[in-house]
């Protein structure tokens, strides 16, 4: 009964079809765009966690990876069960694994990239340097974590938990990498920043975030029974993809106003008026 | 199994409408392709061929909205599976080959750029291939107000179902 509940739910909210208009201007990125964007994101991540309006989403990133670094192991127990449960084969995980290893985003992004060629469609071309922009910028900072944390993963587990080895030697970490990488999660942070990017950019798309959150969920799980990671890796790194794609995708649209101006305002525009003539629109509004 | 299915099919039901603008000013002959940024009472302001462009709304004397039908759930569906099945058909080859030289992964990189830019073509190959659906309005005769509202309506939801003349 609770099934077909949920099946209702679900129906009910995506069969609706949906007329949206772009409310957003894209204008056509450039090739290395999203290369030359990523010191100015990390300005910006940097800014914004500390600010009062996401206080309580550090508070509650803080607080749900202490208590899942606290239960980590039964977690990954409870984990390695329902794999058990669901038939789910080591394939099965495995695939679940590489929805984050980056290749998929390589593959969608490039097929935005081949049809916003052909079809002249900046949104298309936007988003794919987006999401190269996102996953490039939270997999630096990623990458950072892992170096200064050095936590084991659970497939080389010397504790129940893993070991943390704070500031590891650095040729150490690249002889056994397994042994340092744990924390934070680079792959589930890969796939929320493509998740974001798409549904932000295509929101009448009803299907892209349910459809993404079950990517990331199944992300997580499939690393969990494949040994690669911990449940507490997860939400720094789901923090990480999320807010590197806000801020790729609010750097690379424009929104489009349709209000009639109230405030005071100054503004000049290129006037067409006829197929062989222009001219300046000046405004001043008070 | 059975609820697996159903969730994939209705994750592929939800379907949408691109839509692209066209105007023909009071001076002009020909339509031109718009992206709307900005309107006020007076001005719609938008972008033209990578150009920053404004009209005055009195001077627009019709608008067309073309809307792309959406594709059959089947096709999206085939297309859908087809897209994922190679991407890991792809990358469970790989794997078997693996490790790589430096070399033989750009070569990796390569075919995951190509397959994937192909892909992206064909796809807008397919859904570019239903036919188009064209709402014309005719602003000839209205006044610069009513022109307005219609043009509001049609930027921020594009339920505008009056004054059509196709």
């Amino acid at each position: 009964m609770i099934k077909k509940l949920i099946i209702c739910a679900v129906i009910g909210l995506l069969i609706g079809k949906t007329f949206a208009q772009q409310d957003y201007m894209y204008t056509r990125p450039g090739w290395l765009t999203f290369l030359k964007n990523i010191p100015g994101d990390m300005r910006d991540y940097t800014r914004n966690p500390f600010t009062k309006k996401n206080l309580w989403g550090l508070t509650a990133i803080t607080v749900s990876t202490g208590l899942m670094i606290y239960y980590d192991d039964k977690l990954l127990d409870a984990s390695n069960e329902l794999s058990d449960q669901l038939g789910w084969s080591e394939q099965t995980n495995w695939r679940m694994e590489h929805i984050g290893d980056g290749y998929l985003q390589l593959y969608v992004a490039s097929s935005l990239i081949g049809y916003g060629l052909y079809y002249n469609d900046n949104r298309a071309l936007q988003s794919a340097s987006q999401i190269f922009e996102s996953v490039f910028a939270a997999g630096t900072i990623v990458q950072l974590l892992k170096h200064i944390t050095g936590r084991e993963s659970p497939f080389v587990a010397t504790t129940p938990t893993g070991r943390w080895r704070f500031f590891p030697n650095q040729t150490d970490y690249h002889h056994r990498v397994p042994e340092f990488d744990a924390f934070p999660s680079g792959h589930i942070s890969s796939i929320t920043a493509m998740v974001v990017v798409l549904s932000e950019n295509y929101p009448e798309y009803s299907f892209i975030k349910p459809l993404g959150y079950l990517a990331i969920g199944l992300n997580a799980i499939g690393m969990m029974n494949t040994g690669v990671h911990w449940m507490s890796d997860h939400p720094i790194g789901i923090a990480l993809g999320y807010s590197f794609a806000k801020i790729a995708v609010k750097k690379g649209r424009t929104q489009i106003k349709t209000s009639t101006k109230t405030s005071p305002s100054f503004s000049i525009y290129p006037l067409f008026v006829s197929k062989d003539s222009f001219g300046i629109h000046i405004s001043f509004t008070l | 199994m059975t609820i697996r299915i159903t969730v994939l099919f209705v994750l592929l039901t939800g379907s949408s409408f691109s839509q692209t603008i066209e105007i023909l000013s009071a001076e002009d002959t020909h339509y031109i392709k718009i992206t709307p940024v900005h309107l006020t009472n007076d001005f719609l302001f938008f972008q033209s061929d990578e150009l920053s462009d404004s009209i005055k709304i009195e001077e627009i004397n019709s608008v067309i909205m073309i809307k792309n039908n959406d594709s059959p759930i089947t096709i999206k569906a085939v297309l859908a599976t087809g897209y994922f099945s190679l991407f890991y058909y792809m990358l469970e080859y790989m794997y078997k080959e693996a490790p790589f030289t430096i070399p033989q992964f750009a070569g990796v990189f390569s075919v995951f750029i190509l397959t994937g830019t192909g892909a992206g073509i064909i796809y807008g190959k397919i859904i570019n291939s239903y036919p188009k659906e064209k709402t014309s309005y005719d602003f000839s005769t209205m006044p610069v107000k009513e022109k307005y509202t219609i043009l509001k309506q049609i930027l921020t939801n594009n339920k505008a179902s009056f004054h059509k003349t196709a």
